[in-house]
């Protein structure tokens, strides 16, 4: 037997420890072990193929031969000797690589295309804007905080100090804070653009900031090297990762409870029902102020058949907020649909059916305005509690100034 | 006819896949059609390839029961088409099935489920037509009568989430439902002005929804447009979306064996990893823009087997570039099987094709300016294709 430790994959301070799923196969590819790169694997000699995804898609395969001596394979894509900065690492290993832009502008579309293809099902106009030079792109960052449902929201103090900085991205960090809280991008002729951000008394979260010719992207990234891991293979649809990431950071004790939301999600859209246990009411307990602990709470009880307890915790989303996470949205709406659907409102009290219909309602109407392709709630409009599609035109507000950041 | 596959006293009982496929091209009551005209039509025009999605879809799967490719075998097929002239012209087999009409609809669905009442058993849905959006989260698929005059715009229509809470183990727990479940939705999610003025406008139910009991099911769900946005087909050929799922169950989304049977396969996970990959290359063939959403709902499963490993398109690079010209390429099996060799890599990058598995490869410069490299990887299939770069430079 031989006795196999993991190097990397990453190299930078803050994700060096961070353990990806690896798998062992034989050279028949037979599948012999699926463990994390953060932990050793015992195996018999021979020949094995180790294969480990990232999250933005990079695959790395090594061949090993195993022979009774102890051996360290390396995992690292990026090996030369100089340290690999966060700022570099994280979005080109982590961040999303499908839909970088929460809002994009009307892209002008080729004349082809429309004589190729049949818009399935709609006619449609040809957006006129037409190509020009890019021009350096302005914009702000703002802070909110408070709960969208209930009206409107404080603004606090928007980050000003860079954390790290590359050529095309800065990194702020925010700091933990038992609060529900968004920062806002707003950007010439753009809708403005909401995210939620996931933090706690625990951790706080780094936003980064990508500079593109014509405009900034913001992303949100946890402070909790292994979540935001799990975050990033749940954005780029990375699901095999996805699933041994989530197992394998509940099996860890949690202190922090936005890890511990996010490994819920997956476990539920994994349909880990027995796995989720009593757990989902432990989220919800544990921090009464966050919206998504209700929303997994709810959204569990339902697919366990318990649907009177799980309307009264979802009635219990609304005094706490807009879920930091938009599968929490999707299960909100989703089940108060079902909820207050003719035949199953009968089961419930009429008055909690009429409270499951003007939360219903509201939430719907939020919605319209939710990007459901982002991980991490994301929404449009100038006054986050008032959400609309409008771009923002005028003088630029008072916050901290993107083009600056990178001087 | 509705039914076109009926294999269950063959299954005498055992677990099997039971398939409702339903295609629309031809709509009765928007302009082009034969009945009188919807009052609203939300700007909908004819179809020219959704009908063909629909009968090619029942063709594939048809196929990989043939090829023994299922992961059950395969029990009942619902087939409801409504195909447009061109397209009955085209397939005029297309004409002996019969049309996607509300009340068609609602009598195979009803049925289907009623033949799915096997916990181990598997459902797959297909629909490929007009779909519109009411509100976020919400998708509706217009059938060939929508719009009928008199009653309400949608009462020609279905609405996805009934389709999928009708579908949930009921709470009689001596009622029973097959726990596999896929759904396909080929269909547009654009929003009409109209929701707006009309509140949500209903869509009657297909059937009563009790409450679930527990829950457990497998149960993706493969909607071809993203929430406000549209589904795209290629004029008298077929839907985008079905060309990038077609292309991930027979080749892209194949991964390796990782239980006893050593068949590649797909899974519910390797579709939804693949299929924006898919679905990229498509529109780049087709000049498409068209954007899908997967939504996961409950564990991974097999969806289909390869007969054989998948062919992988590769590209082997050198670095630096001058030094193709004057490498040697050479590739062998994990039982050191010659697989494929090239004396130059040129032209360069070098394009070659191989079935997927693990492979040793070589570079052996002919120049002692270069180093030799050698090395093992698996080769998988990637869209456009995977790329082995190899550094031979001192």
């Amino acid at each position: 037997m031989t006795y196999v430790r993991f190097r990397g994959p990453f190299g930078s301070t803050r994700l060096a420890g961070v353990g990806v799923p690896v798998q062992i196969r034989t050279p028949e590819l037979q599948l012999v072990k699926t463990v994390m790169s953060s932990d050793g694997v015992t195996l018999d000699p021979g020949r094995y193929i180790v294969t480990a995804r990232l999250p933005a898609g990079h695959e790395i395969t090594r061949v090993l031969d195993a022979g009774d001596a102890e051996q360290t394979v390396d995992l690292r894509i990026d090996t030369r000797a100089a340290q690999p900065l966060e700022s570099t690492e994280t979005p080109a290993y982590i961040s999303q690589q499908r839909t970088p832009n929460p809002v994009r502008r009307a892209a002008p579309r080729r004349k082809a295309a429309k004589r190729s293809m049949t818009r399935g099902f709609e006619d449609y106009v040809l957006a006129a804007e037409p190509i020009s030079a890019p021009e350096a792109p302005q914009g702000v960052l703002r802070c909110f905080t408070g709960n969208p449902l209930a009206g409107p929201m404080t603004q606090f103090a928007p980050p000003s100090d860079v954390l790290e900085k590359g050529t095309d991205v800065v990194e702020y960090r925010i700091k933990n804070v038992n609060a529900l809280c968004f920062t806002q991008s707003v950007q010439p002729d753009l809708p403005p653009v909401n995210i939620s951000l996931p933090i706690s008394q625990q951790r706080g979260c780094i936003l980064l900031v990508h500079r593109q010719p014509d405009r900034y992207w913001i992303e949100v990234h946890l402070e909790n090297p292994d979540a935001n891991l799990l975050l990033g293979y749940q954005q780029n649809r990375a699901m095999q990762e996805e699933a041994v990431t989530a197992e394998r950071l509940l099996e860890g004790k949690l202190d922090d409870p936005i890890a511990a939301m996010v490994g819920a999600y997956s476990l539920l859209r994994f349909g880990e029902l027995d796995r989720l246990h009593n757990w989902s009411k432990h989220l919800m307990d544990w921090m009464p102020w966050i919206p998504d602990g209700a929303a997994i709470r709810g959204e569990h009880l339902a697919r366990l058949g318990e649907h009177q307890e799980a309307l009264e915790v979802f009635l219990a989303v609304p005094a706490r907020g807009v879920p930091m996470f938009a599968d929490g949205i999707s299960f909100l709406l989703d089940r108060l649909r079902l909820y207050t659907s003719s035949r199953a409102a009968t089961q419930f009290p009429p008055e909690r059916v009429a409270a499951a219909k003007e939360l219903h309602a509201k939430i719907t109407e939020f919605s319209s305005y939710v990007d459901f392709e982002k991980i991490v709630t994301t929404f449009t409009g100038l006054d986050p509690s008032k959400p609309d599609t409008r771009p923002f035109h005028g003088p630029l507000p008072p916050g901290t100034d993107c083009a600056a950041a990178f001087l | 006819m509705t039914l076109i596959l009926d294999r269950r006293d063959e299954l005498h009982g055992a677990p099997g896949i039971h398939a409702f496929i339903c295609g629309v091209s031809f709509y009765h009551h928007i302009p082009g059609g034969d009945g009188a005209p919807a009052k609203k039509p939300f700007g909908l025009k004819q179809l020219s390839s959704t009908a063909t999605t629909g009968w090619l879809f029942h063709q594939w799967l048809l196929d990989a029961q043939k090829n023994d490719r299922l992961p059950l075998e395969l029990a009942t097929v619902h087939l409801l088409l409504s195909p447009s002239q061109a397209e009955r012209d085209a397939i005029p087999e297309m004409g002996a099935v019969d049309p996607a009409s509300r009340e068609n609809f609602v009598a195979a669905a009803n049925e289907w489920r009623d033949f799915a009442s096997n916990a181990d058993g598997m459902t797959i849905f297909y629909f490929a037509g007009h779909g519109v959006q009411r509100r976020q989260n919400d998708s509706v698929l217009l059938l060939d009568d929508f719009g009928k005059p008199p009653g309400g715009s949608l009462t020609y229509t279905v609405d996805v989430a009934n389709l999928f809470d009708g579908m949930a183990p009921p709470a009689d727990a001596a009622r029973k439902v097959a726990l596999k479940q896929l759904y396909f939705i080929d269909a547009c999610r654009m929003p009409d002005k109209e929701f707006k003025k009309n509140d949500w406008m209903n869509v009657p139910d297909l059937w009563d929804v009790d409450l679930n009991s527990k829950d457990d099911r497998s149960a993706p769900v493969f909607y071809a447009a993203i929430p406000g946005t549209s589904a795209f087909a290629v004029p008298g050929g077929q839907t985008l979306f079905s060309f990038a799922i077609k292309s991930c169950l027979d080749r892209v989304a194949a991964i390796p064996s990782d239980d006893a049977d050593p068949r590649w396969r797909v899974t519910t996970t390797s579709v939804i990893s693949a299929l924006d990959g898919a679905l990229n290359a498509v529109n780049k063939n087709h000049q498409g823009e068209q954007k899908c959403l997967p939504v996961s709902y409950g564990k991974d499963m097999i969806l289909t087997y390869l007969t054989d490993p998948p062919a992988v398109d590769c590209v082997v690079s050198v670095e630096p570039d001058l030094a193709a010209n004057v490498c040697e390429f050479k590739l062998t099996t994990g039982a050191g099987k010659k697989a494929y060799e090239v004396a130059h890599i040129v032209p360069h990058p070098h394009p070659f094709q191989v079935p997927g598995g693990f492979y040793n490869y070589a570079v052996v410069p002919a120049d002692p300016q270069y180093k030799p490299a050698q090395d093992g990887t698996i080769l998988r299939p990637r869209l456009p294709e995977l790329e082995l770069k190899v550094k031979v430079s001192t």
